[in-house]
């Protein structure tokens, strides 16, 4: 899993459309969703978001479901957890003799809202995630003037993520083969044992980083050359007119409830 | 424990973000004063930084069977200390929601504080306490389990704060109890595999730990034979 949500950003269809257009979407779609009194917009969001996904960026169905997997689950146990413990009208209980289990109106009405807020939120994020590559965001952060530090350290963690990943799952195969993991103790020791080593190869990368980077005339910033272009006015107008549409319909149906 | 997105109240997305916007502020302040006089930290700071990533989306086994994550805060902020920590933890969730679809976007701030500021915060006071008097191994146990420990009863405080509900010490007990039953053991086993990583640092680079200034030289009576011994 770890590579497929960066390889698909790569890949899909919608790589090519401005960051700066994705960004400003999720990010104010995001906002009006934690916004949202109505469990109806996040919901409206999550199908539109995705169907952007699915039919416009041609991401695999099973890839982005799996993916919403644990925000289904953890959504239900949320609305269970939240009738269980909200609110003192109930709608049904069962009498247990020494305990009575029930759930609240109050509480399901808020464990649904928050479950549609967490579908809506997880699948814009996802929009995000899965149609931007890493290296465009970074020039949005950049451009959002953002701390050069935090940028540059930002920049060179992502290239350095995949480096010591390979490392690790080398050095786990070495392991894996020679019985490293084949039970709890043994596994937490040579876990221990790959992650110390990790840090010692990561610690003399870093050393070996600076002199490249020295080498080839770095001191103390990094520059960078390529600009994104602004995009047409007339794709941020149709964003705002479609958040604000968003918005109209979750103040209007405010009041809806499903209990 | 990460609070997914959409889970949070517009109110207290807003209220966290400028909570861990004042500590990262200071951190950037901070980070900018070591760049300006060392710059070959950089590079380092960054590697570091993918390391917690690495650490932090780990399987860890655990003895029901199933697998979990570690935070790798704890190890940071004693490594690095709170400031630098906390810059590092900001970039490391984001990333962890952008490529792993961990955490949010909105809920970023209220991530930040309660893995990037204060778990780190109380896992370096602990190291802090303790050095010197124990063997600095189980000191770092000892700071990882607390650090993950003081994470878990942050993230039960903002969810109380956003849903409080007719008895708030009442709703945060529940989220408390909620979250005991993964975290409390999971800190364990995070504590025991952050021993095991300082145990062999020690053994094998104690040089690096000296540098860093973390350890004192009469825990490792040996160390210059190391160092000079090279590769």
């Amino acid at each position: 899993m770890k590579y497929s949500i960066d390889s698909i950003a790569f890949t899909n269809n919608l790589k090519d459309v401005n960051p700066k257009l994705k960004v400003l979407f999720s990010l104010l779609t995001l906002l009006v969703i934690v916004f949202s009194k109505s469990f109806i917009a996040p919901l409206l969001v999550f199908l539109i978001s995705s169907y952007l996904i699915i039919f416009k960026a041609k991401v695999p169905a099973k890839v982005y479901f799996y993916l919403l997997l644990p925000a289904i689950g953890f959504g239900l146990f949320t609305v269970v957890f939240m009738g269980f413990w909200y609110g003192s009208e109930k709608i049904f209980s069962i009498n247990l003799g020494f305990i009575e289990i029930g759930f609240t109106k109050e509480g399901l009405n808020q464990g649904i809202l928050v479950f549609s807020r967490m579908l809506g939120g997880v699948s814009t994020m996802l929009f995000l995630a899965l149609t931007t590559p890493m290296t465009q965001l970074f020039y949005v952060l950049r451009w959002l003037k953002l701390p050069k530090e935090f940028v540059d350290i930002a920049m060179m963690m992502y290239r350095y993520i995949f480096v010591l990943l390979d490392e690790f799952i080398t050095m786990k195969n070495a392991q894996e083969t020679r019985l490293g993991h084949k039970d709890i103790k043994t596994s937490y020791k040579s876990l221990g044992l790959l992650m110390a080593n990790l840090f010692i190869r990561t610690w003399e990368k870093g050393e070996k980083l600076f002199i490249t980077m020295s080498s080839r005339g770095y001191d103390g910033e990094i520059k960078v050359l390529k600009e994104i272009e602004n995009p047409k006015l007339i794709y941020v107008i149709g964003i705002i007119i479609f958040e604000i549409f968003i918005l109209i319909i979750s103040i209007l149906t405010s009041n809806i409830k499903v209990f | 424990m990460h609070i997914m997105e959409g889970y949070l109240p517009i109110q207290w997305c807003i209220f966290w973000y400028v909570l861990s916007g004042i500590v990262w502020v200071y951190a950037i302040i901070q980070l900018k004063k070591i760049l300006s006089e060392k710059p070959e930290v950089k590079p380092l700071l960054a590697i570091s930084g993918a390391y917690m990533f690495i650490l932090s989306s780990l399987k860890m086994p655990s003895v029901t069977g199933s697998c979990s994550h570690p935070c790798g805060n704890g190890l940071g902020a004693v490594l690095f200390g709170p400031a630098v920590t906390a810059v590092l933890a900001s970039i490391v969730l984001l990333f962890q929601a952008l490529l792993l679809a961990h955490g949010g976007i909105t809920t970023l701030g209220a991530n930040t504080f309660s893995m990037g500021v204060v778990g780190p915060f109380f896992g370096y006071l602990t190291y802090k306490a303790l050095k010197g008097k124990i063997n600095s191994t189980y000191a770092v146990g000892l700071a990882a389990v607390i650090s993950d420990w003081m994470t878990y009863v942050t993230t039960s405080i903002q969810l109380t704060l956003a849903f409080p509900g007719d008895n708030p010490l009442h709703t945060f007990l529940a989220f408390a109890t909620v979250f005991a039953v993964t975290q409390v053991p999971l800190a364990i086993a995070e504590g025991l595999l952050t021993m095991v990583i300082w145990d062999k640092l020690k053994e094998l680079r104690p040089d690096l730990l000296l540098k860093l200034g973390v350890i004192d030289e009469s825990e490792v009576p040996n160390v210059s034979v190391v160092t000079e011994g090279g590769e």
